[in-house]
């Protein structure tokens, strides 16, 4: 009952907010007739997204394909990347500096790059700049999570002779899985964040693009509703993100894990 | 009387032995000149204050470190020593049936097989209800539990025990060492069972070896005599509060 109450309060406050948030700022903007152009109510906001809601939803589709491709291959990549680096110590030390300059570069000054290599498609290079922005909370967090294996459970494997393989697949893996969820939660994030920083640098139009292109094409003719129902989709496409993994790693975890007995 | 009769059907012969062992972790000296022997169905008691090496040696034991010098003969068959740590060490992804299976995976048994060993320790050790319980689900003492049954899954020869009870209660301290020494009784395992508890090494071991704090030396040995007592009131008895008292007198001395 108490937990009920709870939930439906955790809904409900936020959205009571956000409507008088809406209220309040639909006033001003008739109160002070601040021109469309500046600052548009929510309502022409509502009315520019229901009059492009196919180019919106086109765009959306392309900019979740990127971040779902680029979260895909850094999934990937990064857990091999970080078992390589965990099992083979010189893997570690040959890699390793590279890895943390991928992380210091920032991804805005390599897409320009990245452009003249891949010119012929442009998609590719999104992928890669996305993939670049969210590689490595996944390298760092699984091989924090490999290397935090309990000791103990290490040397009870140990006694009993296994190889490392299976010790890869039934302690090391399993004692990392939390550790790589939190990354991942973090790198859907980036995924997003890496996609629509190379588009609005890549100005990619025509069918692949995305929306990110429409927010820059809305703010060159000044369609300041679009623009605010662009902004809009990518807020939602965030909370969809990263709330979608935390619902993966809730029901990977909930069972057994301590940080998962709430979602 | 049990204990007498299974007593008497254990070998005097060595099973391990140490020959002046060290061991060193870098400049430092953890354990020095250490020698010992280790009879077949004996249950040897390591007691020492914290830093003297207690560990490390159960480490030596199960082959899991090197020796720096010395020798250490080991009779054991390999892959027969089991491990029970000061904390369960229980995985948590996996339900306690599981966890107690995983040593008899390693070692590649069959899956009826598994299953069979791992229900009769489920059932010795009282456990069976919370078999597909997950760990964060059970009480500190049934964590304690399974990672006995863990231990004793595989029918090994030798049990090494790492302080295994210091995070529980008395109570359930008492419970649980009960238990150990039955089993040990029943299934004519070696025991090494380091401790803080003198009164726990007292009542379960027949052998006693004391260490000096930092680097750790043998500084005693008290041969326990318990044969012809019934073990409930073997705990109450003078025998049992003077050898407490001699352990405490040899460490208190050492301490000086």
């Amino acid at each position: 009952m108490n937990r009920t109450k709870i939930n439906l309060t955790s809904f409900l406050y936020p959205l009571l907010f956000l409507i008088f948030i809406l209220l309040f700022w639909e006033f001003l903007i008739i109160y002070f007739k601040i021109p469309k152009y500046f600052l548009p109510s929510p309502s022409n906001v509502l009315n520019a997204f229901i009059l492009n809601i196919k180019t919106f939803l086109i765009a959306t589709l392309v900019t979740l394909s990127i971040t779902f491709l680029a979260i895909t291959l850094s999934i990937i990549s990064g857990v091999l990347i970080a078992i390589g680096v965990f099992q083979y110590k010189i893997l570690d030390k040959t890699i390793s500096p590279y890895i943390v300059i991928l992380q210091t570069t920032p991804i805005v000054s390599i897409i320009p790059l990245l452009i003249i290599w891949f010119k012929s498609n442009t998609f590719i290079t999104l992928v890669i700049c996305a993939w670049i922005a969210c590689i490595f909370p996944i390298i760092s967090n699984t091989l924090i999570g490999l290397k935090s294996t309990d000791k103990s459970l290490i040397k009870i494997f140990r006694i009993y002779g296994a190889s490392q393989t299976f010790m890869l697949k039934k302690l090391y893996i399993p004692s990392a899985l939390p550790y790589f969820l939190s990354g991942l939660k973090i790198s859907g994030a980036l995924a997003l964040i890496g996609g629509i920083s190379a588009e609005f640098i890549a100005g990619t139009g025509g069918r692949a693009s995305g929306i990110a292109y429409i927010l820059l094409m809305a703010g060159y003719n000044l369609e300041t509703d679009k623009l605010f129902a662009a902004l809009f989709i990518i807020t939602v496409l965030g909370i969809f993100i990263y709330s979608l993994f935390n619902f993966i790693s809730y029901l990977l975890l909930k069972q057994w894990h301590d940080s998962s007995t709430n979602f | 009387m049990l204990y007498q009769t299974l007593l008497n059907t254990r070998s005097h012969v060595d099973f391990i032995k140490l020959d002046n062992v060290s061991k060193m972790f870098q400049n430092l000296t953890v354990l020095k000149k250490v020698s010992m022997e280790i009879h077949k169905g004996e249950f040897i008691g390591i007691l020492g204050p914290s830093g003297c090496g207690k560990s490390t040696l159960l480490t030596l034991l199960s082959g899991l470190e090197k020796i720096s010098s010395g020798v250490l003969h080991n009779n054991s068959t390999k892959g027969k020593s089991a491990f029970v740590f000061q904390d369960s060490c229980l995985m948590p992804w996996k339900t306690l049936e599981q966890n107690i299976a995983i040593p008899l995976e390693i070692l590649n048994l069959s899956r009826q097989e598994i299953e069979e060993k791992v229900n009769k320790y489920l059932k010795i050790l009282d456990l069976y209800k919370f078999r597909k319980n997950y760990p964060r689900e059970l009480s500190g003492g049934m964590k304690m539990r399974a990672s006995i049954a863990r231990a004793l899954v595989t029918d090994p020869e030798v049990i090494l025990m790492d302080e295994p009870f210091a995070s529980l209660d008395q109570i359930l301290r008492e419970r649980l060492v009960d238990e150990i020494y039955e089993i040990y009784l029943r299934k004519n395992l070696t025991g090494i069972f380091v401790t803080h508890n003198i009164a726990e090494a007292v009542f379960l071991c027949n052998r006693i070896y004391i260490f000096s704090f930092h680097p750790g030396q043998i500084i005693g040995q008290i041969q326990i005599n318990k044969s012809n007592m019934d073990m409930k009131k073997y705990r109450n008895s003078d025998v049992f509060h003077q050898t407490c008292v001699k352990i405490r007198t040899i460490l208190e001395n050492s301490n000086e």
